[in-house]
């Protein structure tokens, strides 16, 4: 039985794994129009002008194996040779300008290696960044520029260590410290990585307004937080940070060694989508700039109250009407069942819902619930009690119109089963040892004639969880649907995306807990108890 | 012994694995319920409606004389020297000026807005306008005759496009097994995995424009999973049949048995799957318009009628008509399902009303 459960475990990892292919097919298909989805960010001098926005879903990435990677090494050598040609000359000096200190290492080493114009171009561009790394005033002070700048690297090349900016910024971190803060600006955008790994972990408010102050002057993207910024606006600021980041690691990082073999899978589209789904990083909603997890946070338990009560609905009235048409079959209870039950299948749920809020909903007529979000407005100085009944009082009808045709379609598979068992031999032998009727049928009728309904609840939730847009978008109830709804207009990818991907896995879970459970209540399912059960 | 392969070749297939017998006898135990039989003809007649719709509700007659000119269907082919005119236009003009015109049997066209004097927004039921107008005057009925045609288009269309895959991926998986078979089956779960109306909405929110094959081709591509899993089911279950035995021993080629022998008896339960799927297609089709991502705003759907009822309070006949129509035609398609489902394996009765 363990190891049934343990198969069925490890057969979710490619179910799993076509989940996230087929959204990321979905997304790559879909991202064909990005000039509507621009953030809107104001780029500063420093910044790369253009490519943001094809950048930000990583089309700038081949698919799944990147064999050439772009980082800050293979940036640097483009500008370089860029730099011989008179006509871009101007835009590489600019765009090595922009990088600032993490190009030092690449650049100056190259210097003697360089002639004529080229050579002019390039000092031209060191001595813009001389400016960042606090040398500007030496420099101008040195004769030969060229000499100072091997001279510089001789002295200070030992400094641009990834080992020593890390823990620079770790000291940054955990005191004000003013020494490693100035050392850290003569690294200049080299120490970048370090900082973002550290701003991303980091929970204190006066460390997090030191990091992002560095990393707002360092980078010219203005976003920093003041020691007393609340929580919730400091975890907004790293969130932007992180997406950021994601956008322009390899603008500002060097892959070496084992990195750079690494980085022919990570430096791809895939798995940039991979990474956010492992770590539940679903980027900055496009609607209104806060993270999709934590609107995912807000959202997702309404959706889930709601189905819950829906289930709960649908199988507490399901199981007793389809057990009692079997145990009646054919009798004018079981014809008006079957009737009644067949027409409740077939109406379209959005159309009840319509004609409950418009004739209960008191819009002009019985005013019996409310229909309009899970509230009434002003309720929260009400005692708890009556918060809960009021909630409750809202619930009935969204419940309702999300789960009839569930109950509808249970039923009739419960009538269905029970059938299958009632006339069974053993049924017989339970009335003849002298249980009453009712009682046969409750202790082993039921407990078999349940099983083909109970097995179907996997199948439920993806039902419920698509039904939840159209009840929550007519009736007002702020959860996961209508905001998917609300982002469909938006054209917000990252929302959807999410929510795709999030439900997937949701409903993934839910079959194999629903296998789980079948093969709890009838252990024939697993295929190593059959021969068991035959013998 | 080739002598023997030879004749045994020639031996005619047992006719246990021809269809044809089998649907008769399918066809007479569907038909012989009349519940089957009446949503049968209730679904012929939306049918009927979705493809006759310019006939039976438009702007312009079906035949008219007119100056000397003879039109022959004017509502379908549109003639330019009618563009400016509507029903009421050529009636006035064949008054004053002899000739004679046939209108159709509603005189109004679906997007055909406020006529002159005779439609007046958000009317109710009249003689005029049987099922009332909408809020932009609009002939409801009409609207409902051409709406037909969206729900039958994405009803039918969707589901056999769904079917074609999901019956060759399916037979591909049975027949084939091994990793091709476990290929599938992680593709069918990773399918069934997503909820349906989630996916096809975000699919439909992202490709931002929308038309009626658009839709046909994401719900098409989007619910191929059951009726995939069913054949699947079905051909290994078949396969194990004397007759395919039988096939085998004759040295029938594999692709052979599987297209002549094993898809014909398997196809049962996946028509039925398919007709239920129609009812399904549909009432995606009515949602989603409903929502606003369906079907374009001009091109008339039922779900987009109800979505106008939901914005005009009081005007019951906006609610009424389109919804009972759309209630009526899932209800003969799911009846049409449960006979067929009947007729198909007799044994599985009880389901039955």
């Amino acid at each position: 039985m363990i190891l049934f459960l343990i198969k069925r475990l490890l057969s979710m990892v490619p179910t799993l794994f076509g989940i996230t292919l087929a959204t990321f097919v979905v997304l790559n298909l879909l991202v064909g129009s990005p000039e509507s989805s621009s953030v809107g960010e104001a780029l500063s001098p420093r910044e790369d002008p253009g490519r943001d926005v094809r950048r930000s879903y990583g089309l700038d990435l081949p698919l799944f194996v990147n064999l050439d990677i772009d980082d800050l090494r293979a940036r640097v050598d483009r500008a370089v040779t860029r730099l011989a040609d008179a006509r871009t000359r101007d835009a590489a000096v600019r765009d090595l300008a922009r990088r600032g200190g993490a190009v030092v290492p690449f650049l100056v080493p190259s210097l003697p290696s360089l002639k004529g114009e080229t050579k002019v171009a390039a000092l031209d561009a060191l001595k813009r960044i001389s400016v960042h790394i606090g040398v500007d005033k030496a420099l101008a002070a040195s004769p030969d520029p060229s000499a100072f700048w091997k001279r510089y690297f001789e002295t200070y090349g030992s400094d641009f260590m990834p080992a020593r900016a890390a823990r620079l910024v770790r000291r940054l971190a955990r005191y004000d410290d003013r020494l490693a803060l100035s050392e850290l600006r003569t690294l200049d955008t080299f120490c970048l990585p370090y900082v973002m790994e550290t701003l991303g972990a980091q929970e204190d408010g006066p460390a997090l307004a030191r990091l992002t102050r560095l990393a707002s002057d360092l980078t010219g993207r203005e976003d920093a937080v003041e020691p007393g910024t609340p929580l919730k606006e400091r975890a907004l600021v790293k969130a932007r940070w992180r997406e950021w980041w994601r956008e322009r690691d390899s603008d500002y990082t060097a892959y070496e060694g084992a990195g750079r073999v690494a980085g022919a899978v990570t430096q791809t589209r895939y798995f940039e989508w991979l990474s956010r789904i492992v770590t539940f990083d679903f980027g900055l909603s496009m609607r209104d700039g806060r993270p999709v997890l934590e609107k995912l946070g807000e959202r997702l338990p309404v959706t889930l109250l709601l189905s819950v009560l829906a289930l709960l609905f649908a199988y507490g009235l399901a199981i007793p009407l389809g057990t009692l048409s079997a145990v009646y079959r054919g009798r004018a209870f079981d014809r008006v069942t079957a009737v009644a039950l067949f027409c409740l299948y077939s109406l379209p749920s959005f159309w009840v819902a319509m004609l409950l809020v418009r004739y209960l909903g008191g819009a002009g007529h019985l005013d019996l619930f409310p229909a309009q979000g899970l509230a009434t407005p002003g309720s929260q100085g009400w005692p708890p009690w009556e918060r809960l009944a009021d909630l409750a009082h809202h619930l009935v009808l969204p419940v309702f119109c999300l789960s009839f045709v569930s109950m509808a379609m249970l039923a009739r598979y419960q009538r269905v089963g029970m059938l299958e068992v009632i006339d069974r031999d053993y049924m017989r032998t339970a009335r003849a040892k002298g249980l009453s009727r009712s009682a046969a049928i409750l202790r082993h009728g039921l407990r078999n004639g349940v099983v083909p309904v109970v097995t179907m609840l996997g199948v439920q939730l993806p039902y419920l969880v698509s039904g939840s847009v159209v009840v929550e978008q007519i009736f007002g109830i702020p959860g996961m649907g209508q905001e998917t709804f609300e982002a469909i207009r938006a054209r917000d990818h990252a929302w959807l995306m999410a929510v795709v991907t999030v439900t997937a896995i949701m409903t993934m879970v839910g079959v194999v807990l629903a296998d789980a459970v079948y093969a709890l209540v009838d252990p024939r399912v697993v295929p190593g108890r059959r021969r068991e059960v035959e013998r | 012994m080739r002598d023997l392969l030879e004749r045994l070749g020639r031996i005619p297939v047992p006719r246990i694995g021809r269809p044809s017998g089998r649907v008769r006898r399918i066809v007479r135990r569907f038909a012989s319920q009349p519940l089957n039989a009446a949503g049968f003809v209730f679904l012929a007649l939306v049918a009927l409606f979705a493809l006759a719709a310019d006939l039976i509700a438009s702007d312009k007659p079906i035949a008219c004389r007119l100056d000397g000119t003879l039109y022959v269907l004017p509502c379908i082919a549109r003639p330019a020297a009618l563009a400016d005119d509507d029903n009421f236009t050529i009636e006035r003009a064949v008054a004053a000026r002899g000739g004679w015109t046939l209108l159709p049997p509603v005189p109004f066209g679906p997007t055909q807005a406020k006529v002159a004097g005779r439609a007046g927004r958000l009317g109710g039921p009249s003689r005029a306008h049987p099922f009332g107008t909408d809020d932009l005057g609009r002939d409801v009925l009409a609207r409902m005759v051409h709406g037909a045609r969206s729900a039958m288009l994405v009803g039918f269309g969707s589901v056999v496009l769904y079917a074609l895959i999901g019956i060759l991926l399916g037979a591909l998986a049975a027949y084939f097994g091994g990793p091709t078979d476990r290929v599938v089956m992680r593709l069918i779960e990773t399918l069934s995995s997503f909820p349906s109306l989630f996916l096809i909405l975000a699919v439909q929110g992202l490709l931002g424009v929308s038309t009626l094959w658009q839709l046909v081709a994401v719900i098409g591509l989007t619910r191929w999973s059951d009726v995939a899993r069913l054949t699947r089911g079905e051909v290994l279950r078949v396969a194990t049949e004397d007759y395919v035995t039988a096939a085998r021993a004759l040295g029938l080629h594999p692709l052979h048995i599987l297209w002549r022998h094993v898809l014909p008896n398997s196809m049962g339960p996946v028509l039925v799957a398919c007709t239920f799927g129609v009812a399904g297609a549909i009432l995606i089709e009515s949602t989603l318009s409903f929502l606003g991502f369906g079907v374009p705003p001009p091109t008339p759907s039922w779900g987009q009628l109800l979505t106008e009822a939901f914005g005009s309070e009081g005007s019951y006949w906006l609610t009424l008509f389109p919804g009972v129509a759309l209630f009526a035609t899932i209800v003969s398609i799911n009846l049409v399902g449960e006979g067929l489902r009947e007729a198909v394996s007799p044994k599985a009765r009880g389901a039955r009303l």
